[in-house]
């Protein structure tokens, strides 16, 4: 049996398994693997078996509660979780319980999920290491972040589902680098209200998912309902119109990636979508935009922090506050004003091509090892700071929903992944688009995972 | 050190009062350090001249995702 919610709510609700057994194994399996990849910062087994129970009970009283009931769904600690600290990576945050949930976590205990814990995030969600958390495919490597833990914890199959956030890449860029499902929603359409900001105008929450129906049952429940991405989900793309996006912040790429995207052209191809590169010269100008955005914000926010305990910030992180807080409004401004123009850009290029949605490259390169803070991408060697954040800013600062999709590996074995963007508003184009390419391109990542963390290994027995 | 406009370098040469202001004191606000990483990030603002010409837009409205 996989380890989706689609197999796990079928034996669910046939009596295969029980959530209790799936909430065991979670915490067994959790444990055993702590010190090696640190998914999770924080897991209580009496509240994960409690909600399990819980599940148990109501479904045999004829209370269902839909998709995700009894299904275990990690919670990237910069969300507000009932009875669990919020520590976003960082000490400057308080070590007491919150008394009350986020929205998006109401909504998911409401659609009776079981909250499986706290999953690791890069400090105060603003860099793509995610330390302490390790790769799967590889542990001497990064598993991306700042939701890296979410992207180990669904990697691995310990949840089929995890929360991140996206401010500028921060959902996709974990799931590209551990070979899973991520969606970034369009801007504002999952409430972001008891989470832990960095950037209010670029923030976004989404799932981290092993296959995209993951990812579409759990968006559905993010938005209360204001979505119905899982009923169009397998109505294919054929006749749809692609605009592929390789160059300006797009290129260049490392060749299995560039390999992986061919793959993906090649894909949507055979599914009867028409494709075409296009060229959208506004884009060169993303990353002015998005650390022009990102830098005011985060300084403001994190300002007292910064005057009265700035040796309990990490030094990159606080040279970007630093940054920020001498830099004039004025740049801030101007960053919006740009972000506007990028938006309506993208806008423009899909209306004079009557494009459906945009493929692009997730990332230019695959996972980079813990001590290297460069890589080489092409004739170049590119800080990762900036080389994970090109590819995937670009819709942040447009607000575009975009799902990024394993599909393929590099020659050590790691995963590689493009992504799908639609109109903002069409979260369910992007998936749709995204599920039919799964089909064809992710076989390997949806089935197998990671060496030792199949993602059929069985779930009745602890 | 790289030549600047006018008001880049009244900028940069401020960057140790406005840090004072902030409360921002001590060997982790080198205003050396912070003047060299403000010029870069002036520069990449300047690049945005490109999108919406010099100058001041002031303060943005809500992003609204649905531009059309």
């Amino acid at each position: 049996m996989m380890r989706t919610v689609a197999e796990l709510s079928t034996a669910l609700r046939s009596g295969e398994i029980t959530a209790r057994a799936i909430a065991e194994r979670f915490l067994a399996e959790e444990a055993a693997n702590r010190d090696l990849l640190h998914p999770f910062v924080a897991v209580d087994p009496e509240r994960v078996l409690a909600a399990a129970d819980t599940a148990d009970r109501e479904l045999s009283e004829g209370i269902d509660r839909g998709h995700l009931h009894g299904i275990p769904v990690g919670v990237k600690d910069i969300i507000d979780v009932e009875g669990y600290a919020t520590r976003g990576g960082s000490p400057l945050t308080a070590a007491d319980a919150v008394g009350a949930d986020a929205t998006v976590v109401s909504r998911l205990r409401a659609a009776g999920a079981v909250i499986a814990g706290k999953t690791t995030t890069h400090e105060l969600a603003c860099g793509v290491v995610s330390a302490p958390a390790s790769n799967p495919w590889d542990p001497t490597r990064v598993p991306g972040g700042s939701s890296g833990g979410s992207g180990v914890a669904v990697a691995t199959a310990l949840v089929p589902i995890a929360l991140g956030s996206d401010t500028g890449g921060s959902i996709r860029i974990p799931a590209a680098l551990c070979g899973t499902v991520g969606h970034k929603p369009t801007y504002g359409l999952v409430p972001v209200d008891g989470v832990m900001a960095l950037s209010v105008s670029l923030d976004h929450l989404g799932p981290l998912g092993i296959t995209v129906a993951d990812c579409a049952v759990a968006l559905d429940v993010l938005t209360g309902g204001a979505t119905d991405t899982m009923s169009g989900l397998d109505g294919g793309i054929a006749q749809w119109r692609v605009g592929v996006l390789d160059s300006g912040p797009f290129a260049p790429l490392q060749d299995a990636v560039a390999a992986g995207l061919e793959r993906s052209i090649a894909a949507l191809t055979d599914l009867g979508a028409s494709v075409e590169p296009i060229v959208i010269d506004e884009l060169d100008h993303v990353l002015a935009v998005e650390f022009g955005i990102i830098v005011g914000e985060a300084a403001a926010l994190h300002r007292d922090a910064l005057r009265d305990r700035p040796d309990e910030i990490d030094p990159a992180i606080r040279g970007l506050l630093i940054g920020g807080s001498v830099l004039p409004d004025s740049a801030t401004n101007r960053a919006h004003a740009a972000r506007t123009v990028i938006a309506r850009a993208i806008e423009a290029a899909m209306d004079r091509h009557h494009l459906d949605v945009l493929l692009a490259p997730t990332l230019p390169a695959t996972a980079a090892p813990k001590d290297d803070f460069e890589q080489v991408i092409g004739a170049g060697l590119e800080h990762i700071g900036m080389s994970n954040v090109r590819t995937t800013a670009p819709f942040n600062v447009s607000g575009q929903p975009a799902v990024s999709v394993p599909c393929g590996f590099d020659a050590d074995g790691l995963p590689v992944a493009v992504q799908l963007a639609a109109r903002s508003g069409a979260d369910a184009m992007a998936l749709r688009a995204a599920y039919a390419l799964e089909r064809l391109v992710a076989h390997d990542h949806n089935t197998m995972g990671p060496a030792g963390y199949r993602r059929d290994r069985p779930i009745g027995e602890t | 050190m790289a030549e600047h406009s006018p008001d880049t370098d009244e900028l940069l040469a401020g960057v140790h009062e406005r840090l004072a202001a902030l409360g921002l004191n001590g060997p982790l606000f080198d205003p050396a350090v912070v003047a060299a990483d403000l010029a870069e990030r002036l520069e990449l603002d300047r690049s945005l001249d490109a999108l919406i010409g010099p100058g001041d837009p002031g303060p943005p409205p809500l992003f609204d995702p649905a531009l059309r």
